[in-house]
């Protein structure tokens, strides 16, 4: 078990971390999620060695970690822009942890194949890194790090310089992987896709603190507060800090006791259903976006510019957002 | 009005690209390129191998083996085989400081770094006369020890090291600043000791940047003669090194001795200059 226990770390006058603590269960598979200066990655960085607090603590299964060096934890860290050792080819890049401990070479030879496989890169060994495609490198970056059976495995950002097709085929692998070998893993994301796929837990962080942390589905749909609630999707803010999701808007044609009278503005198709953005000014002199789909949407008929009736199904509000 | 048709009709034919010049252009300039070459450069080193040569090979073969000739030639190696291993320790240390840390004083290294190239050689040498020299600060202290550095092999060492400094230095900082730290990182949490990390993994990466300064660094420390001019005394037989023997031999009327010294020189440059072109083609690649 990984605990963090009120870590701060401060670079300059800026605060990466500000008292945060943290329990990580062995064997689950936990996304820090939160936009960039958010202190995800600096915590990352701490509990792989990299970065030390300045103050608080982090255990690794009731070790205080502060006493030992990058070296001495037996981490795996996988970087966003891989930093595979561009010199050496696929082999020795994920043989570079049994090398530095002076392992037997059948030892090495041995654990590196076995590796290649897991990862289905067997055969391109003798490859260099610049010859192989950003997924390719991302998942020689991952035998790399498993490679001395480390106690934890790290991810920064792991699919984020990948594009989008090759990131949701390696989002599934690594889930899968996860089930295979049951390595306590956390990985950093400021995708929330991402993390809801990929993580038993999430932990949304913001400004170095953490602002919730729990199951995708909790996280999702009982934000603990107006930060999760806007962080998590696209949400509409009616006055006195009432949040509406896109979905939660009812578009009808009648009008009912509930509903205020509103113009389409634009209509938009999305992958699922349809994105229209609407007018409603006794609710807001703003445009409002209300999700809908395929075949709602092709009932309603909506076209730009037409007058319609707006509902709301469900709205949230949180008391600490004054 | 009746001048625009024909103008359209000038310009219709002209299909070159953008940026390509016309045949016209391009052979003056580069007529100009090759001629501007020959006078400078061509011209001058093919002088001085006719020149070495002038009195036929059994002349030049005696210049070049003259007992002061082969001992400023190993004063030259022995500078160089000093400084250019100083230089590269210190070259790398400084590279590595500058590129990876954020420190008070950083900038102000930077600048001292190219110091040497900024100030001439013989204000280097003076530097040393001044703080080595008989009346010098360190003069009274070294002079009671029976240390000369002054006039021998230590000053020649000194201002040899001082003025081919920035070499290394300079090459490295912009290859390892682009380059990032993200590696040696990586190797760190893989669990490499710091000098495992540097070996297996830095020393690679700047591997050819490192053979490039090098070589610029050799290069200049064989030719080098303000500075070791001026703090050696330019004793023949003793502390002149091979451009001070070739100045010496010139200044004693000389001269096929002085260009067959020369060109011993001429040589060792050339060879550097194609280890460089060599090496600048894998900097290039990697």
């Amino acid at each position: 078990m990984i605990s963090v226990k009120n870590v701060r770390k401060q670079f300059g006058t800026f605060k990466a971390l500000d008292d945060v603590s943290l329990d990580i269960e062995s064997g689950s598979l936990v996304a820090l999620l939160g936009p960039s200066g958010s202190g995800k990655t600096t915590l990352l960085r701490i509990l792989s060695g990299l970065e030390e607090p300045d103050s608080g603590r982090a255990l690794l299964d009731g070790n205080d970690l502060s006493s030992q060096s990058a070296r001495q934890r037996n981490v795996g860290l996988v970087f966003q822009h891989y930093a595979l050792f561009r010199h050496l080819d696929v082999f020795e890049n994920v043989a570079f942890a049994l090398r530095v401990r002076k392992r037997p070479t059948a030892e090495v030879d041995k654990r590196v194949t076995e590796l290649l496989r897991l990862v289905q890169l067997e055969g391109l060994g003798r490859r260099m890194p610049s010859q192989l495609s950003g997924g390719q490198r991302q998942r020689i970056a991952l035998a790399r790090a498993l490679a001395a059976q480390p106690r934890v495995l790290l991810l920064d950002e792991p699919f984020g310089a990948l594009d989008a097709q090759v990131r949701a085929e390696l989002r599934g692998w690594l889930r899968r992987l996860h089930e295979e070998i049951a390595l306590t893993t956390v990985f950093v994301t400021h995708d929330q896709d991402e993390a809801f796929e990929v993580a038993d837990q999430v932990v949304v962080m913001n400004k170095g603190r953490i602002e919730q942390i729990g199951a995708p589905a909790d996280v999702f749909q009982q934000p603990a507060n107006d930060f999760v609630m806007r962080f998590l999707g696209h949400v509409n803010v009616l006055p006195g800090q009432v949040y509406v999701r896109p979905h939660d808007l009812e578009i009808g044609r009648e009008k009912t006791e509930t509903s205020v009278p509103a113009r389409v503005v634009r209509v938009t198709p999305l992958g699922s259903g349809l994105k229209i953005e609407l007018f409603a000014p006794a609710i807001l002199d703003a445009p409002l976006r209300a999700d809908v789909d395929w075949e709602r949407g092709s009932a309603l008929g909506l076209r730009d510019g037409d007058n319609v009736f707006l509902s709301v199904r469900r709205s949230r509000s949180f008391a600490q957002a004054a | 009005m009746s001048g625009a048709p024909p103008l359209v009709r000038q310009v219709a034919p002209a299909r070159l690209a953008a940026t390509a010049e016309p045949m016209w252009v391009r052979r003056i300039l580069i007529g100009i390129g090759l001629t501007f070459l020959a006078f400078f450069v061509v011209l001058p080193l093919g002088t001085v191998l006719v020149a070495a040569l002038d009195k036929g090979m059994g002349a030049y073969a005696r210049a070049i083996t003259d007992p002061n000739a082969l001992r400023a030639l190993k004063l030259t190696l022995i500078a160089a085989s000093v400084a250019v291993p100083a230089n590269l320790v210190f070259g790398v240390a400084a590279a590595w400081c500058v590129a990876r840390f954020r420190f008070p004083g950083r900038s102000l290294l930077i600048t001292l770094i190219d110091l040497p190239l900024a100030v001439s050689p013989v204000i280097a040498g003076l530097v040393f006369v001044l703080l080595f020299g008989r009346n010098g600060l360190l003069g009274p202290w070294l002079n009671a020890h029976g240390i000369k550095v002054i006039f021998a092999l230590p000053g020649i060492v000194l201002a040899t090291t001082f003025v081919t400094f920035p070499f290394i230095a300079r090459e490295l900082i912009p290859l390892m600043e682009s380059q990032g730290h993200e590696e040696e990182e990586a190797a760190l949490v893989l669990g490499a000791t710091p000098w495992q990390m540097f070996t297996r993994v830095t020393l690679p990466k700047i591997k050819w940047g490192l053979i490039y300064g090098v070589v610029l660094c050799t290069a200049r420390a064989m030719g080098e003669f303000g500075a070791v001019s001026v703090v050696s005394g330019n004793i023949r037989g003793r502390t002149s090194t091979l451009p001070l023997q070739v100045e010496i031999l010139y200044n004693e009327y000389e001269y096929q001795a002085a260009f067959a010294v020369a060109s011993l020189l001429v040589v060792l440059g050339i060879g550097g200059l194609i280890a460089r072109r060599l090496i600048a083609r894998r900097v290039e690649a990697s």
